[in-house]
């Protein structure tokens, strides 16, 4: 399993990479949101983390992107935000499309746990793997 | 009532009895006379011998005499009479007039030139009249001054206030302004240009549209709300952009139909204020967002510590590595913050003391000196020899400069360049930090000094840092009389200059 952990924040990013390792993922880090654009244009990923803040392209716009691209319409995807209280949780999954919203700080087990959920649930596509 | 002497009784009596006197003088001497010549005339017919007609001439000779004078008695009696009744038949006429005119003062009563009680009486009662509405002009007069000074007083009143005061009639058209009020629309020829305008012109509403005014000056313009007191906040000249007034109406008054009579207008300069509050918002959305990222790491890394059991002991120092680095950014940053506010409101002076610039310098240099080495930028030290000692807070100014040389490093790239040169000029000590760093663009230069400014270049972004190194710096500087200026370009560097003033001794 794929993951994408778009992060512009090295710290972070190599906690949630750690993380995601342990748990068995394969995880591939994009240090800001255009350069995760392209990776997905490039790869195919089973899931998408994303920061909400990020230099070039915001994980909002990226968000919107990915969901208005075909081939990556069911890839889940997993907000990390520390404006959770301002953006709103309506706003993030209808609005962003995103599946599902986590509130910085958050626990790096519940992060492991959605995201195996959000793998699992995922349809499995004729063409997919 | 001194000296007035109504008609009296007696007068009356004394008027009575002349007119009865008059008719019974002249009309028993009219008698008398007609009785005088008939006996006359009876014995000069008895007496005279004749015909017919000579006794007729006769009785006519001697008849017409006392006839004429008869006639005469009764004549006199009139004239004696009629003086004696003209003042009274005067002022009949007159009060027959002042009935009919309906008048309200005494003014078309004239007086009457007899000597007589009742005329004397009647000229009396118009002085006292005329005393009467000669004092009653005065107390009016006196109570137009008192109300004049009164109203002139409250206009002092209403122009001394720091609020802009209108009043609008019911069909909204101004009646008065304070001289706040002008300055607040901007009217400068006088409140002669706004009085008979509507508020609504000269707040220019109409002119620029509602959606430029701001949202809420619709309810200014609702009917409905005529009744209510509304409170509105719109942009100076309907432009947001040139400042917010906040605008009070509360109806005044109320007319026959139990609609409106007036409006009192308050208005009120609130930019200031907003822009405290949009300061204030900027701030606690800038300072929770640098607690945060911090916080978060910190949670991360201590709960995937306690939580993993496979990981190996080079990976557990480095995560605690992690940890403290965070929590020292938390701590710096929590520091800076409370340093900055400190100086802001003044509650930190400076302390300055005779300090000497060249330890001064060399003792930042051999702060920043690890940093430098670190990334294998070369520090180029330029500070003469011969430097006068000067009073200045020197760890206020250390921090200044380590700030300074501390941006440097961190944003020029390894194997670079940073200068520290010293000069002292005329009465001013000027010290230059020049790198060969990533610089700063034109657009992000002139917000570098404010609070929570951190630019969005990712070269910057990946280095860690809270955004109020410069604020901090520039502070120090600022209270030293100091002042703080930059000059960059993208990509090939930036040169950030200290001019301080040169004090020699303690309080000059």
């Amino acid at each position: 399993m794929r993951v994408l952990v778009a992060e512009d924040n090295n710290v972070m990013a190599n906690v949630i990479q750690f993380n995601l390792k342990q748990a068995g993922f394969e995880v591939v880090h994009a240090p800001a949101g255009d350069v995760a654009w392209e990776r997905l244009q490039q790869e195919k990923f089973d899931l998408v983390v994303t920061d909400f803040q990020m230099p070039n392209l915001n994980g909002g716009d990226l968000c919107r992107r990915i969901r208005q691209d075909p081939s990556l319409r069911t890839t889940p995807v997993i907000l990390l935000t520390a404006k959770s209280l301002e953006l709103g949780e309506d706003y993030c999954r209808g609005t962003l499309g995103v599946d599902a919203v986590m509130m910085k700080p958050f626990s790096p087990r519940s992060l492991v746990q959605l995201a195996r959920e959000l793998v699992q649930a995922v349809p499995v596509e004729e063409n997919g793997g | 009532m001194k000296g007035i002497s109504l008609p009296t009784s007696a007068g009356r009596a004394d008027l009575t009895r002349r007119v009865i006197a008059c008719y019974l003088a002249f009309g028993v001497a009219a008698a008398i006379c007609l009785a005088w010549g008939t006996w006359q005339t009876a014995r000069a017919v008895q007496s005279a011998s004749g015909d017919g007609w000579q006794l007729f001439f006769s009785a006519a000779k001697h008849g017409s005499f006392f006839l004429v004078v008869a006639l005469a008695v009764v004549v006199l009696g009139v004239v004696v009479l009629r003086k004696a009744v003209r003042p009274v038949a005067q002022i009949e006429s007159q009060l027959q007039r002042f009935a009919g005119e309906n008048a309200s003062t005494a003014d078309g009563l004239l007086p009457i030139g007899e000597s007589h009680p009742v005329s004397i009486g009647w000229n009396r009662l118009l002085e006292i009249c005329s005393r009467n509405a000669s004092r009653d002009a005065l107390d009016k007069r006196l109570g137009q001054a008192i109300e004049s000074h009164r109203h002139a007083r409250l206009e002092q009143i209403l122009n001394s206030l720091p609020d802009g005061i209108a009043v609008t009639d019911g069909n909204d058209r101004i009646q008065f302004t304070n001289r706040a009020l002008l300055g607040l629309l901007g009217i400068t020829d006088g409140d002669a240009a706004a009085i008979g305008r509507t508020m609504e012109e000269c707040l220019n509403l109409s002119a620029v549209g509602l959606g430029v005014a701001g949202q809420d000056a619709a309810v200014l313009l609702d009917p409905d709300q005529r009744n209510r007191t509304v409170v509105v906040e719109i942009g100076r000249g309907g432009d947001m952009s040139r400042g917010v007034l906040r605008i009070a109406r509360s109806p005044h008054g109320s007319g026959p139909n139990g609609e409106t009579a007036s409006h009192v207008w308050s208005v009120r300069d609130v930019t200031q204020q907003k822009l405290a509050d949009q300061m204030r918002e900027q701030f606690v959305n800038a300072a929770t967002h640098e607690l945060r990222t911090p916080l978060t790491n910190i949670m991360a890394y201590a709960e995937t510590l306690a939580n993993s059991d496979t990981m190996d002991v080079e990976q557990q120092k480095s995560f605690c590595n992690t940890i403290n680095d965070e929590v020292t950014r938390l701590s710096r940053f929590v520091d800076d913050l409370l340093y900055l506010s400190r100086m802001e409101v003044g509650s930190t002076p400076i302390n300055a003391k005779i300090t000497s610039i060249e330890r001064l310098m060399k003792e930042v240099v051999e702060k920043v000196r690890p940093m430098m080495d670190q990334k294998k930028i070369l520090l180029d030290v330029n500070v003469p020899a011969r430097l006068p000692e000067l009073v200045l807070d020197k760890d206020k100014i250390t921090i200044a400069l380590v700030n300074l040389l501390g941006n440097a490093a961190k944003y020029t790239p390894e194997g670079g360049r940073v200068r520290l040169s010293v000069a002292a000029l005329e009465r001013l000590l000027q010290i230059d930090v020049e790198d060969s760093g990533i610089g700063i663009s034109v657009e992000e230069l002139p917000k570098v000094c404010e609070k929570f400014f951190r630019s969005s270049d990712p070269r910057v972004q990946e280095q860690t840092g809270t955004g109020l190194g410069l604020s901090l710096t520039h502070e120090i500087i600022r209270l030293h009389g100091g002042r703080l200026t930059v000059q960059s370009e993208l990509n090939s560097g930036s040169c950030f200059t200290v001019v301080l003033p040169m004090v020699f001794e303690k309080g000059k």
